[in-house]
C-alpha cells in the first residue's frame, strides 16, 4: 500500500472517533453547565478539551485537502 | 423544537452511532438505530421514516446501495450520507445519485442541523423551490467569486443533479460565508441562477466594465478579478446561447478592455494563472489562448491594436466549433475514439467557422483562425492539411498559444506541465509543425533561449 493511501485509511479510521469525541464534549459541555461546576477549573478544562478537538479537527481536514489534491485513490480496505 | 421527526440512523461504529444518536435525541428527534445497511432496509419496509442518516462504507452493504434501495421502495425518502473521508468523486456521485445532502466526518453538529433544518423543517417550502427544469434555463458562476456578507439581487440556486436545482438563497438575502464555506466544503464548484438573472448580470457588468476600467483607484488585481469573471460570464452566455451578433460584440468589449489594460506581459500571466485556479477548463482554455495570443502578438511586435484584437477574439472563440460536439466524445481522449468520432471532433473547425460565418461583424481573418487553428506547418494538420505557407499568420499564432494551453492549464487532456516544461516539450518534440517564429517569442516571453536561425518577424498583409 502507498504512503498517501496509508495516510488516507489512518484519516478514514481515525474521523469517526474524532468525531464521536466532538459530539461526546458537547453533551458534556452542556452536563456542566447544567449541573453547576463542582470544581471551578472544570468548565475551563472542557472548553479547552473542546478547543483541542477543534484543532484535530482542523489538522484532519487540511490532510485530507493535501491528498485530494495529490490524487491519492481511495483504500479498498476503508 | 422539532417534533417527532423521525431518524433513521446507520452506522456500524457503534460508539459514534450512540453518540449522534443522543445528540440527536436531545435536540427532540426520534431516533431509530441499524447498524448494518441489512437492518436499515428491513425498518424501511417496516417504519416510516423523515430521513435517513447513513454511513457510507459499511461491512455488508454501503450507505450508498441503502440509497438506491429507499429510492426504490421509498422514493422522496431523503438520504443524508456520512463518510470518513470524502473525495470530490464521492460527493458527486453521492448528490449525482440523489443523496441530500454529504457530512464528512467529523463533523460538527450545527452542519448537521443545517442539513436536517433544510430538509425535515421547511421540506414542503423546498419541494417547491426544487425546480425541475432543463439544464440550459440556468447559468453557473464560479463559487469562488461568490461574495458572502452582501445582499444579493438575484435568487441562486444549487446544482443537485441533472435537471435538478434547489434554491438557497431568495433575491434580497445574504448569504453567510459560513454557508458558502459549507458548500465549498462538499465540493461545490459553482452557483446557479436563472438564465434570464444571469442576463441581466452579465449587462450589468458590462455596464460596469468602462468604470472599472477607467477607475485609477481600483487596484490592478481587482481590475484583473473583474475582466477574469466578466470573461467567464460571458463564455458562459456564449456557451448556452450560441453566438450571434449581440454576444461577438460582448466578447469584443471584454477581448478589447484586456488588451487595453493588460499592457505588461506579466499583468497576462497573472491574469492567466486566476484562470487555472478558479475557472471552468473551456472556459479557462479559451481565455487562456486569447491571453496567450496577446502575448505571443506583443513579443513579435505586431502593434496594430486592430491585429491584437483579432489574435484575442480569434484565441477566445476559436473552439467554439465544439458546442456542436456531443459531450461524450468531448469527455474523451483522441486515442480513445473511434474513426468516426475522431472525425466528428475534427469538424469541429469548420463547424465554428459555419456559427462565426454567419455574424456580419466577423472579421475574415478571425473567421481564418478559426477554421485553421488545427493546420500544422508540416501540412498534416485538420480540416485541410495545409502547408506552411497557406495557412494565416494569425491561425499559426493561435494554434502555438492552443497547444501551449493543453499542456499547462487544467483539463481532461492536460499535462499538467509549467510553461517552461511544455515549451521545451513543443520544441524538441514538435518544433516542425509550429511556425518557429511564434514558438520562440512564446519561449522569450517566458525568459527562455531560443534557436537564433529563424527570423523573428512575420508580416501581416
Amino acid at each position: 500500500m502507498s504512503k498517501g493511501i496509508e495516510e488516507r485509511k489512518f484519516l478514514h479510521d481515525i474521523a469517526s472517533p474524532i468525531a464521536t469525541s466532538i459530539f461526546l464534549i458537547d453533551m458534556i459541555k452542556d452536563g456542566v453547565k447544567d449541573l453547576g461546576a463542582i470544581d471551578a477549573d472544570v468548565p475551563t478544562q472542557v472548553k479547552q478539551l473542546e478547543d483541542l478537538l477543534a484543532k484535530i479537527r482542523m489538522l484532519v481536514e487540511e490532510r485530507r485537502e493535501v491528498l485530494i489534491k495529490q490524487g491519492v485513490p481511495s483504500s479498498k480496505a476503508s | 423544537m422539532p417534533v417527532e421527526k423521525r431518524i433513521l440512523l446507520v452506522d456500524d461504529d457503534d460508539t459514534f452511532r450512540e453518540t449522534l444518536g443522543k445528540t440527536l435525541v436531545k435536540e427532540g428527534y426520534h431516533v431509530t438505530h441499524a447498524n448494518q445497511s441489512k437492518v436499515a432496509k428491513e425498518l424501511i419496509g417496516l417504519e416510516e421514516f423523515d430521513i435517513v442518516i447513513s454511513d457510507i462504507n459499511m461491512p455488508g452493504g454501503s450507505g450508498i446501495e441503502l440509497m438506491h434501495h429507499c429510492k426504490k421502495v421509498r422514493p422522496g425518502l431523503p438520504v443524508v450520507l456520512i463518510t470518513g473521508f470524502s473525495d470530490l468523486k464521492e460527493t458527486e456521485e453521492a448528490y449525482e445519485m440523489g443523496a441530500r445532502g454529504f457530512l464528512p466526518k467529523p463533523f460538527k453538529k450545527e452542519e448537521l442541523f443545517e442539513i436536517l433544518n433544510l430538509w425535515l423543517h421547511s421540506s414542503d417550502q423546498i419541494k417547491k423551490e426544487e425546480d425541475e427544469s432543463q439544464d440550459d434555463n440556468y447559468c453557473k458562476l464560479s463559487i469562488d467569486d461568490f461574495i458572502s456578507g452582501h445582499q444579493i439581487k438575484f435568487d441562486i440556486y444549487i446544482r443537485l443533479s441533472d435537471k435538478k436545482y434547489l434554491k438557497i438563497a431568495h433575491s434580497g438575502e445574504e448569504i453567510a460565508i459560513e454557508r458558502i464555506k459549507a458548500f465549498k466544503a462538499k465540493n461545490l464548484q459553482y452557483l446557479y441562477m436563472s438564465k434570464d438573472d444571469f442576463r441581466r448580470y452579465m449587462d450589468f457588468n458590462l455596464a460596469l466594465l468602462p468604470m472599472v476600467k477607467n477607475n485609477s483607484t481600483i487596484s490592478k488585481d481587482k481590475k484583473r478579478t473583474f475582466l477574469r469573471h466578466t470573461s467567464e460570464v460571458i463564455f458562459e452566455h456564449l456557451h448556452l446561447n450560441g453566438v450571434d451578433e449581440e454576444g461577438f460584440q460582448m466578447a469584443k468589449t471584454i477581448v478589447e478592455a484586456t488588451a487595453s489594460l493588460m499592457t505588461e506581459p506579466d499583468d497576462m500571466m497573472n491574469l492567466i494563472q486566476m484562470l487555472d485556479k478558479h475557472s471552468d477548463h473551456l472556459y479557462a482554455h479559451g481565455l487562456g489562448v486569447s491571453l496567450y495570443s496577446v502575448i505571443i502578438a506583443r513579443q513579435v511586435k505586431w502593434s496594430s491594436p486592430a491585429n491584437i484584437y483579432k489574435v484575442a477574439m480569434g484565441g477566445l472563440l476559436h473552439d467554439i466549433g465544439l458546442k456542436e460536439i456531443p459531450p461524450v466524445i468531448l469527455q474523451k481522449h483522441r486515442k480513445d475514439m473511434t474513426h468516426e468520432e475522431v472525425q466528428m471532433y475534427e469538424s469541429h473547425a469548420q463547424r465554428g467557422l459555419e456559427i462565426l460565418s454567419q455574424l456580419k461583424a466577423v472579421p475574415t481573418d478571425i473567421l481564418q483562425i478559426i477554421l485553421q487553428h488545427h493546420e500544422d506547418c508540416t501540412g498534416l494538420g485538420y480540416p485541410r492539411k495545409l502547408t506552411k505557407k497557406h495557412i494565416h499568420p494569425m491561425a499559426r499564432l493561435v494554434s502555438v498559444a492552443d497547444e501551449f494551453c493543453m499542456m499547462v492549464l487544467k483539463g481532461p487532456e492536460s499535462l499538467n506541465l509549467s510553461p517552461v516544461e511544455a515549451l521545451e516539450r513543443m520544441n524538441t518534440l514538435f518544433r516542425a509543425k509550429f511556425d518557429p517564429v511564434f514558438l520562440n517569442a512564446l519561449m522569450r516571453a517566458f525568459k527562455m533561449r531560443v534557436p537564433q536561425n529563424n527570423k523573428n518577424t512575420v508580416v501581416i498583409s
